[in-house]
């Protein structure tokens, strides 16, 4: 008996020393630990979900999966409310939103983050990519607008205004879309799948919204992006104006009942040919790669 | 794609339409062996080997495939439609030239 008692104190008062080493003690370490955590967690789930025989199997999976997302992006919003101004506040933020962990898992954690963004962090250096995935989260939340909006009132860099001034003209557009679909849907049973799918106040959004007002306001950002930001650079190396140019292109010309732009050059043998030598013959235009 | 590519153009062999593909990709030379062994007999423009090529840029294009529909006169009629619903345009239009030529 007392033989077996001291090694086991022994471990016992080990313990947590072994603990704490385990334990990342930095919090950008922290925040690097639960990267990881959300990789690991993700790559065991497409494993799984390759083996998963039934339905029902592969939607515990998928809530399973889910549960474990939305605890590591509980855990790194709190990281950074316990470290306000510290860098690594902003860079735990900006992975909730930016680090692909999806609505579905981490939905609310992507709206606290982007509220704290907005109200604590909004001047800072870091937010270029997170106004591209404002935009992404647009069509299920309303807070990506509230963001867009308040970075180009109060963000001071020039390059992450232009980003902003962009992402808001392209989410407005798409609430003008989303608007107008919905007018015209709104007494059909597709209506009601909208209303069950949908956050109450996105709803609200797309009830509330004037299609046409909606348009001109995207369109004067766009305006402003060419004239104000167009030298700024994307990040597939085009120029912000050239950006914004083809898009406005896009809404003043390649909308149904305007006359398609000419389309001149060579096809795949090298032999030229153009879009109105089939003037008088329906045409299905095709953008197409063998990818 | 292609299987109903094929089978629309088939289908309306001999009627006032064509499709007409922009194409993005990278290599030439691969490309032609996959319009062989697809059996993709509609043409293409080279949109110089890439996706942000000179017409998809100009059409601002940023998912694939887009597709836009174009009446005989060359108006935009209807944008990404796919599969039954882009047959259903197609006819459309053809039903409509029929009636108009009357």
């Amino acid at each position: 008996m007392r033989r077996t008692l001291r090694p086991m104190l022994a471990a016992l008062l080990l313990l947590p020393a072994l603990l704490a080493a385990d334990k990342p003690s930095t919090p950008t370490e922290q925040l690097e630990a639960l990267k990881a955590k959300v990789q690991k967690a993700r790559t065991e789930f497409y494993q799984a979900y390759e083996k998963a025989k039934s339905d029902q199997e592969r939607q515990e999976l998928r809530g399973k999966n889910n549960k474990q997302i939305r605890d590591c992006a509980r855990c790194a919003l709190e990281l950074a409310r316990k470290r306000p101004k510290e860098p690594v506040a902003v860079d735990a933020l900006a992975w909730i939103i930016g680090g692909g962990l999806g609505w579905l898992g981490a939905g609310t954690e992507i709206e606290a983050a982007l509220d704290v963004l907005r109200k604590d962090y909004i001047t800072s250096d870091k937010l270029q990519r997170i106004c591209f995935y404002a935009y992404i989260y647009d069509s299920v939340s309303i807070k990506p607008e509230l963001f867009l909006r308040a970075i180009l009132k109060k963000n001071p860099h020039r390059e992450i205004q232009a980003h902003a001034c962009y992402y808001l003209g392209v989410v407005l557009r798409s609430h003008a879309a989303e608007g107008k679909k919905w007018r015209e849907i709104r007494e059909s049973a597709e209506a009601k799948v909208w209303e069950a799918e949908l956050k109450a106040d996105v709803m609200d959004r797309i009830k509330a919204s004037d299609p046409d007002k909606l348009l001109k306001e995207a369109e004067q950002h766009f305006e402003r992006v060419r004239s104000q930001y167009g030298d700024v650079k994307t990040t597939n190396e085009r120029t912000m104006a050239d950006l914004a140019k083809s898009t406005l292109f896009e809404m003043h010309h390649l909308v149904i009942g305007k006359p398609a732009p000419e389309i001149e050059g060579e096809d795949i043998d090298g032999k030229r040919f153009k879009l109105s030598d089939y003037r008088g013959k329906v045409v299905v235009l095709d953008f197409w790669g063998h990818w | 794609m292609y299987p109903h590519e094929r089978s629309l153009v088939k289908r309306l062999e001999g009627k006032p339409f064509a499709l007409l593909g922009i194409n993005s990709d990278s290599d030439r030379e691969k490309l032609k062996e996959v319009l062989k062994k697809e059996k993709i007999t509609w043409r293409s423009w080279w949109d110089g080997g890439s996706t942000s090529g000179p017409i998809a840029s100009k059409w601002n294009v940023t998912g694939w495939p887009t597709i836009y529909v174009l009446d005989a006169k060359g108006v935009i009629r209807y944008r990404n439609v796919r599969d039954k619903k882009l047959d259903e345009a197609v006819d459309t239009l053809l039903q409509e030239m029929e009636r108009e030529s009357r």
